[in-house]
C-alpha cells in the first residue's frame, strides 16, 4: 500500500440489550468513542443473529440475560452466523 | 425512603434474618451520573429521550413485578427484578438499584415473607426517582452537579 494512502476505519459495533435504557446509553457510548463508528442496536437477539450473518461487526456488546435466548446462547449462534472473515472472539 | 428497608430491619422488627443488604445513603439520582448521561448526549433531546424511555420500561417492570408477586410467581419476579438495576445505574437511581438487587436476591421463603415489603420500596423509591428524572429534563443544562 503506498504510504500516502489513508484507509477510512469505520468501526461496526452491534449492540444487543432488551432493555431500551441500556441499548440508548451503550450505543450512544459506542458513537462517543468513534465518530465515524457505526452502531446497530438490537432488543431481540435473534434479529441481532440475522443482522449478523449479513454483517461482520468489529466490537459487540450483549446483555447476558435476554428473551429468547440468554447472552452465553447468543454468542454460540453468533459465530455459527460467522461468515469466516472476523477474528475470532473470547 | 423507609429507613426499616435500608437498615436491614424489617418493618415488624423481628429478629429473623435479613438479607444482605447495604446502608444506602446517596441521593435518589445521582447528580454526577446525570450530568455524565447530559455530556454524553451531547444534546437535551438524548437526555429526555433516556429518561422517557426508563420511566415508560420502568412502570411496566413495576406492574410486571406486582403481577408476579401476586401470583406468587418467584421466577418471574426474579427476572423482572434482574431486568431493573443496570437500567437504573445508567440514570443515577442508585438506591432503585439496590432496591432491586436485593429484591433478586430474596430467597424464595425470604420473597414470601418479605417480598411485599421489598416490593412495596422498590415502587416508592421508582415514583421519586421518576419524580426527580422528570424535574431534571426541564432544569437547565448545569444545574444537576451543584443541585
Amino acid at each position: 500500500m503506498p504510504r500516502d494512502c489513508k484507509v477510512a476505519l469505520m468501526a461496526t459495533v452491534l449492540v444487543v440489550d432488551d432493555r431500551v435504557t441500556n441499548r440508548a446509553v451503550l450505543s450512544r457510548l459506542a458513537a462517543a468513542a468513534d465518530a465515524d463508528a457505526e452502531v446497530h442496536a438490537f432488543a431481540d437477539p435473534r434479529e441481532a443473529i440475522a443482522w449478523a450473518a449479513e454483517h461482520t461487526p468489529d466490537l459487540v456488546v450483549t446483555d447476558f440475560k435476554m428473551p429468547h435466548m440468554d447472552g452465553a446462547e447468543f454468542t454460540r449462534n453468533f459465530r455459527k452466523a460467522d461468515r469466516g472473515d472476523r477474528r475470532a472472539g473470547p | 425512603m423507609p429507613q426499616s428497608f435500608l437498615s436491614g430491619r424489617s418493618a415488624a422488627g423481628d429478629g429473623a434474618r435479613q438479607p444482605p443488604l447495604r446502608l444506602v445513603t446517596t441521593a435518589t439520582v445521582d447528580r454526577q451520573t446525570l450530568a455524565s448521561l447530559r455530556a454524553l448526549g451531547g444534546d437535551d433531546a438524548f437526555f429526555a429521550g433516556v429518561v422517557d424511555d426508563f420511566v415508560a420500561d420502568g412502570v411496566t417492570l413495576v406492574a410486571a413485578l406486582r403481577r408476579a408477586a401476586a401470583a406468587g410467581d418467584i421466577a418471574a419476579v426474579r427476572e423482572h427484578a434482574h431486568a431493573l438495576p443496570s437500567s437504573a445505574a445508567h440514570v443515577g437511581a442508585l438506591r432503585l438499584h439496590a432496591l432491586a438487587r436485593s429484591l433478586h436476591d430474596l430467597r424464595p421463603d425470604e420473597l414470601g415473607t418479605r417480598g411485599g415489603e421489598v416490593l412495596d420500596n422498590l415502587a416508592l423509591e421508582f415514583r421519586d426517582v421518576r419524580r426527580e428524572l422528570r424535574d431534571a429534563v426541564t432544569r437547565p443544562e448545569g444545574q444537576d452537579a451543584s443541585s
